[in-house]
């Protein structure tokens, strides 16, 4: 998944010579948290969010360029999405900026980004989930997705857990089916471990 | 005449898969059977259902998916356009005249429903109907047909009167709460095994509503291996707070019966306790707040032998105000016993000791008692300020 399938296009604009005093009028116009700064060429200049202009002073020398964010961290539209989610984690971020040649094109926000990994989990889909606890070596993956693959089940999603103990993983599949009983068979018949409600 | 009705036809049982899929229209003939045999269902209050027309339909339905549905039956659908109508899979795998037999459920649920709806009755039971997982255009989880959703739907268009769904079946009634999110004259509330493991994954407590339906969708999602006094008390108290706060026209039920603990597909532990107590409180608040107008169906059900029979009776028995305990009749157990691969039950009632007890009742229990308070809040803060 790319940044430009998730992000949020039609970031609102000011002009970085706009004053503080038009753009606290146009505000509340607009239902947006964060605007866009932009040049007369609309080359990118940085960000402005909602209390950053209500707080900001009226006066007449006070303009959008006085009280923008620069120095920004920003992704390109054909980023990882994934990828974005670490950068969001590791600087502790609102939202990102995407731009591209100089634009902006979009933004995402936590929201965005939130929603985007509930899809990458398939939790949206329906499903029944399955949890199972493998050796940490290479092809279990692929052993147990051939196990399913036998039954005709179609896998909307997979996600790949760490232990506590390096020797092992839990892989988690969310499987479109209402009746997964045939597959745990299965893995248990296997040898597999698959983990389930506890009494 | 105002005595209950129930909706019932042989060819309702055409509704199958294969022979080992897990859906099994068979337990709407157990149930039938038992009724009669018991001597509580007679000839006259049984009414034959007619089949719904493809208009009906499509009060839920895409035209296209309804065209697929069609085409399957007949062989016709490549494999690939069916899978994305999530026909021919495991769980909802083609049949020769799928359609009909898919039509004829929802032809049952409807007639429930205009039996109800135009005074001839204020109780009717459509047990082959409430199918819930279906959508607008694909099939999911065994149901072809959302027979749930176009039922609230005809009723609300054709009468104009506003709907509380309430579902009981151990799976999140999803394609009913999807379909029906987004509008304030449908309430929905379903109390569900959380979907932590089990299927669909959905109907989390913050799953509210949206637009002008917001804070019309309830979710009530227990932990595994609840037991029956847990879920009764969530069961109870979330349906009398929601109705009081919805106050329904009319009440719609899905019985499914497949939270009992020996049901092979689902996580909970409750007995026929449950499925002797809920029926009687939807009954009892259809009479307080809807004069009596209930349309109750069918759903999940995976034990057909030793649970559902049993369950769905009740539902009948407390349209009529009738409490069986003791024997099952004698002429029932001798017929099907035969057929029945596990042994039947004998009693009404099942014994308690019928699972091992559950280490974690108190933490289950003290999780379920934090979840329902969550479902509640909004309504029990209007009530508060509202004095
Ligand atoms: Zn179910």
């Amino acid at each position: 998944m790319l940044v430009k399938d998730i992000m949020a296009a039609n970031v609102p604009v000011f002009k970085i010579s706009v004053s503080v005093a038009a753009a606290k009028q146009e505000m509340m116009k607009q239902s947006s948290r964060y605007f866009a700064a932009e040049d007369n060429d609309r080359r990118w200049k940085g960000m402005v969010s909602d209390i950053d202009i209500k707080k900001a002073e009226e006066s007449e020398d006070n303009f959008i360029s006085d009280i923008m964010k620069t120095d920004m961290i920003t992704a390109h539209p054909l980023d990882s999405a994934e990828e974005l989610s670490g950068v969001f984690y590791q600087n502790n971020l609102e939202y990102i900026p995407i731009i591209e040649e100089d634009r902006i094109i979009g933004l995402v926000t936590e929201k965005e980004m939130l929603h985007t990994l509930v899809r990458l989990t398939g939790a949206h889909q329906p499903s029944s989930k399955l949890e199972i606890k493998v050796i940490n070596k290479a092809g279990q993956l692929a052993e147990v997705a051939a196990i399913i693959k036998e039954h005709h089940i179609n896998i909307q999603s997979v996600l790949v857990y760490p232990c506590q103990n390096d020797e092992e993983k839990v892989l988690v599949f969310r499987l479109a089916t209402m009746n997964p009983l045939p597959v745990i068979q299965h893995l248990n018949d296997e040898g597999y471990t698959v983990l389930g409600p506890v009494r | 005449m105002n005595e209950p009705l129930f909706i019932y036809s042989e060819n309702l049982l055409d509704y199958k898969f294969h022979d080992s899929h897990p859906f099994n229209q068979l337990r709407v003939k157990l149930t039938y059977d038992l009724l009669k045999a018991s001597g509580h269902l007679s000839d006259t209050s049984v009414v034959k259902p007619r089949k719904a027309s493809d208009e009906e339909i499509m009060l839920i339905h895409d035209k296209g998916y309804i065209e697929a549905v069609k085409k399957a039956g007949e062989g016709s659908l490549s494999s690939d356009i069916a899978g994305n109508y999530g026909l021919g899979t495991e769980d909802t795998p083609s049949f020769k005249g799928m359609h009909d037999a898919g039509a004829w459920i929802v032809g049952a649920t409807l007639t429930a429903a205009d039996l109800v709806m135009e005074g001839k009755t204020k109780h009717a039971l459509s047990l082959s109907g409430g199918l819930h997982h279906g959508f607008r255009g694909k099939a999911s989880g065994f149901c072809i047909y959302n027979d749930s959703s176009i039922v609230i739907e005809y009723i609300r268009r054709k009468y104009g009167v506003r709907v509380l769904y309430v579902d009981s079946d151990a799976h999140h009634g999803d394609g009913v709460q999807w379909a029906f999110y987004d509008d304030s004259d449908v309430c929905t509330l379903s109390i569900h095994e959380t979907g932590r493991y089990l299927f669909p994954g959905t109907g989390n407590v913050h799953e509210k509503g949206q637009g002008s339906g917001y804070g019309f969708s309830f979710n009530v999602p227990v932990d595994a291996f609840t037991e029956d006094e847990s879920w009764l008390h969530c069961y109870e108290t979330s349906l009398l707070e929601v109705a009081d706060y919805f106050k329904p026209d009319v009440i719609v039920t899905q019985n499914g019966a497949d939270a009992h603990c020996y049901d092979p597909l689902t996580h909970l532990s409750v007995t026929m306790k449950t499925y002797e107590a809920m029926p009687r409180l939807a009954k009892k608040i259809a009479d307080r707040y809807c004069g009596g107008r209930w349309i109750a169906t069918g759903g999940g059900g995976y034990d057909i032998w030793r649970v559902v029979p049993r369950a769905w009776a009740n539902i009948w028995l407390a349209m009529n105000g009738i409490q069986e305990s003791g024997n099952l009749p004698a002429e029932w157990l001798a017929k099907w016993s035969r057929e029945s691969p596990v042994e039947l039950p004998r009693t009404w009632s099942d014994s308690p000791d019928i699972y091992t007890p559950i280490p974690r009742k108190p933490e289950i229990t003290a999780k379920n008692e934090d979840t329902l308070a969550k479902t509640l809040y909004s309504i029990r803060s209007l009530k508060k300020k509202n004095g």
